[in-house]
């Protein structure tokens, strides 16, 4: 960092010379093509093949780094993030703007819009059932064109933006049926019809037989949300991932259709990863909660947890910039300050600059995870003191 | 749908008399005298025209009141002929403006037809593979060639194809329709016109590419980096058919509708092109009306390619509604 300031002294911050954006330039394409070729590559399956931690988990997600490699310079949008979504839990990700956790959700899809965004490093690993063969799968190292194998099927994706989510020239029975016809070989026209008009009955709406017929411009945005989460659950996945699947929607279509996912969790069997920066959400819905700040994890544990104990500085500023009825002041709490700037992140803490338990400490290394109990965990540099002090 | 076409229709009408009234103007304003260029080819013969004689040309042609007046009486005669289904006959060729345009129209459309749908199939495979290929090799030399095709001039281009396969490699005809020395059996006439007409087919489809090229791949690269592709690969699907169903059925939308509206350009004639191999085409002609003051035909031309500009429009906003299920026609 003090390096950084004495070359961008003598110009505007954010500036960079001509010599310094060719130098970027050439990096890039290097990794760009590194990375592509690993990803392109033709592999056997025992490569990606892994064991889990804990064969309580259905996802593990360890150390990972998805970066985009941009003209300014290396965006480091998740950056060592680790978390366990166990079998049958809810585990809420949340953290705001630009933190990293739609990313992460991505990476777990490999759904990271090429060539610029790439997993860097790190494993995703995922318990598959292939026939009743349970298979541990690296998603993180799986060549690109193996993800079929969980794509869709076993991970299924709901998206924050139901208006746009759905191809506008085909209607919803098209859309539906397709998924059918992907991830079931036997599938019939029949078959397939049945299967969504099914899966559009689960999700509560009202004239399904109408609403397969539709186009998407035809269906209102919460209504296009259920339909998302409908695709969703034609094949059965056992991990959904919903992606801040209420934020377009208004209050009322946002309690349906939490309420909907609450009730579908104990009807599929399956674990839900749900991501957003709503707090009441998390509340509501999750049993774990992963906090992320700037592309790491900060603070992770139960619910309980996290809400009656938190423990970093910014969970506990996130917790009281939450409007309360029983408040009387005017003015909304809010944390000082902005996000850093994701590229050439210092190496100390990213929150350091708007955290008011500041201490010299501070200004060394990132802060590791300190576990503070069975499940709960933070990195902040206060807690290692006391964590050493006590033992 | 029947309402809102007759509505279109009608509105076509008041377009094209607008039209009308504009063209015949123009061309009457405009610097050129097909009764004076034939006087003066008269006197240039040794001969000697009276002043009567003259006159009575100028009123032949129904040229001999230039002021305002003169050009509206013109002009009310012209529509009237016109409500009668008679677009007047054409001072170079002395036969009735339509049969003149369906004479020449043929080859012209034929070539246009042709080189179009090559255009089509070619351009929209390469726009395909340059967009899923963005900022690769594949991208750069595909953009690299098409630019090429753009920038270069159709007389300029045209003649380094004539001469190389027609003079140098002697595999294709350099000019014309029809060699004086063929048999006249149907087939040789079709196998003429074949090999008469590949090397302007080539040129126009060359230059042509390059623009429809570029609208298929900025048109993919928009559509695949839309919320609904992300969702259809979120499904499960394999990337050929991400870009090949989910993708290329919306490219298709702006790309049909623009085949809707290249309807005129289908039977204007390409007026350099068949300057530069000598075909008997409609672009041709028009162009030898221009320079000779033939206003029967200019304007039974030009009217001819305004109701195809119309009809086009009308054809493309119809295709709107057919492929794009969001557009309804009200």
């Amino acid at each position: 960092m003090n390096k950084e300031n004495n070359n961008t002294s003598s110009k505007p911050k954010g500036y960079l010379t001509g010599k310094e954006v060719r130098a970027i330039a050439k990096a890039n394409a290097k990794e760009i093509k590194r990375l592509e070729k690993y990803k392109n590559r033709n592999a056997d399956e025992a490569e990606f093949l892994s064991q889990l931690k804990n064969e309580e988990n259905i996802l593990e997600i360890d150390n990972l780094h998805t970066y985009f490699f941009t003209e300014q310079g290396v965006v480091k949008a998740v950056n060592g993030v680790s978390f366990d979504v166990p079998k049958n839990a809810t585990v809420g990700v949340v953290g705001e703007s630009g933190c990293g956790k739609s990313v992460t959700s991505m990476s777990v899809m490999r759904l990271i819009q090429g060539p610029q965004g790439q997993i860097y490093s790190g494993d995703i690993r995922f318990a598959a059932l292939d026939g009743n063969k349970k298979k541990v799968y690296d998603i993180a190292k799986m060549p690109i064109h193996e993800i079929h194998r969980i794509r869709g099927k076993e991970i299924a994706m709901i998206f924050q933006e139901p208006m746009t989510s759905l191809n506008p020239v085909f209607t919803i029975g098209q859309q539906l049926d397709e998924v059918s016809f992907i991830h079931n070989p036997e599938a019939t026209a029949e078959s397939a019809k049945a299967k969504s008009m099914e899966m559009l009955n689960l999700v509560g709406i009202a004239m399904p037989e109408r609403v397969y017929n539709a186009f998407p411009h035809e269906l209102s945005g919460g209504m296009r949300q259920r339909v998302m989460i409908a695709m969703a659950l034609v094949s059965n996945p056992r991990l959904i991932i919903a992606d801040e699947p209420t934020t377009a929607l208004d209050v009322t279509i946002q309690a349906q259709i939490l309420d909907l996912l609450r009730d579908l969790k104990t009807k599929i069997d399956g674990s839900i990863l749900l991501i957003t920066h709503d707090l009441g959400i998390i509340a509501e819905m999750a049993d774990y909660v992963v906090v992320m700040y700037a592309g790491r994890v900060i603070e992770k544990g139960t619910v309980d947890e996290i809400f009656h104990n938190p423990m970093h500085p910014y969970t506990i500023g996130l917790q009281k910039s939450k409007p309360t009825l029983d408040s009387d002041s005017d003015t909304l709490y809010n944390i000082p300050g902005n996000v850093p700037n994701p590229i050439n992140m210092p190496n100390h803490c990213y929150f350091k600059e708007r955290c008011s338990r500041c201490t010299a400490k501070c200004g060394g290394e990132y802060p590791d995870m300190i576990q503070v109990s069975p499940t709960h965990f933070v990195a902040c540099h206060i807690y290692g003191e006391e964590a050493k002090n006590n033992g | 749908m029947l309402k809102y076409i007759l509505k279109r229709l009608g509105l076509a009408l008041l377009i094209l008399l607008g039209v009308s009234m504009i063209i015949y103007f123009l061309i009457r304003l405009m610097p050129v005298d097909f009764v004076q260029d034939k006087i003066n080819a008269i006197n240039q013969g040794g001969a000697t025209v009276s002043e009567e004689t003259v006159n009575a040309l100028y009123e032949t042609y129904g040229l001999g009141d230039n002021s305002f007046k003169g050009i509206l009486s013109g002009y009310v005669n012209w529509l009237g002929a016109l409500a009668r289904f008679d677009l007047g006959t054409s001072f170079v060729h002395a036969v009735p403006v339509a049969d003149v345009i369906v004479e020449h129209m043929g080859v012209s459309f034929l070539i246009a037809l042709v080189a179009t749908i090559f255009e089509f199939m070619i351009a929209i495979p390469l726009g395909i593979t340059a967009a899923t290929h963005q900022y690769k090799l594949r991208d750069y030399v595909v953009t690299v060639l098409v630019m090429i095709g753009i920038s270069l001039p159709s007389f300029f281009f045209g003649q380094i194809l004539k001469e190389f396969f027609a003079l140098r490699l002697g595999w294709f005809p350099a000019s014309g329709l029809v060699d004086a020395t063929s048999d006249y059996s149907a087939l040789g006439m079709w196998g003429q016109y074949i090999s008469h007409a590949f090397i302007p087919i080539l040129t126009i489809v060359i230059l042509s590419i390059g623009a429809r090229m570029r609208m298929t791949r900025t048109t993919m690269l928009e559509v695949m980096n839309s919320d609904y592709i992300r969702t259809a690969r979120a499904k499960g699907l394999k990337e050929s058919k991400v870009i090949n169903k989910h993708a290329f059925r919306n490219t298709l939308i702006p790309l049909v509708t623009s085949l809707a509206g290249l309807l005129p350009s289908l039977f204007s004639g390409a007026i350099i092109t068949e300057q530069v191999f000598d075909l008997p085409g409609i672009g041709k002609v028009a162009l030898d009306a221009m320079n000779r003051g033939d206003i029967p035909f200019i304007m039974g031309y030009n009217m001819f390619l305004a109701l195809l500009s119309v009809i086009g429009v009308l054809l493309a906003d119809l295709m709107y509604a057919i492929v794009d299920p969001r557009v309804k026609l009200e």
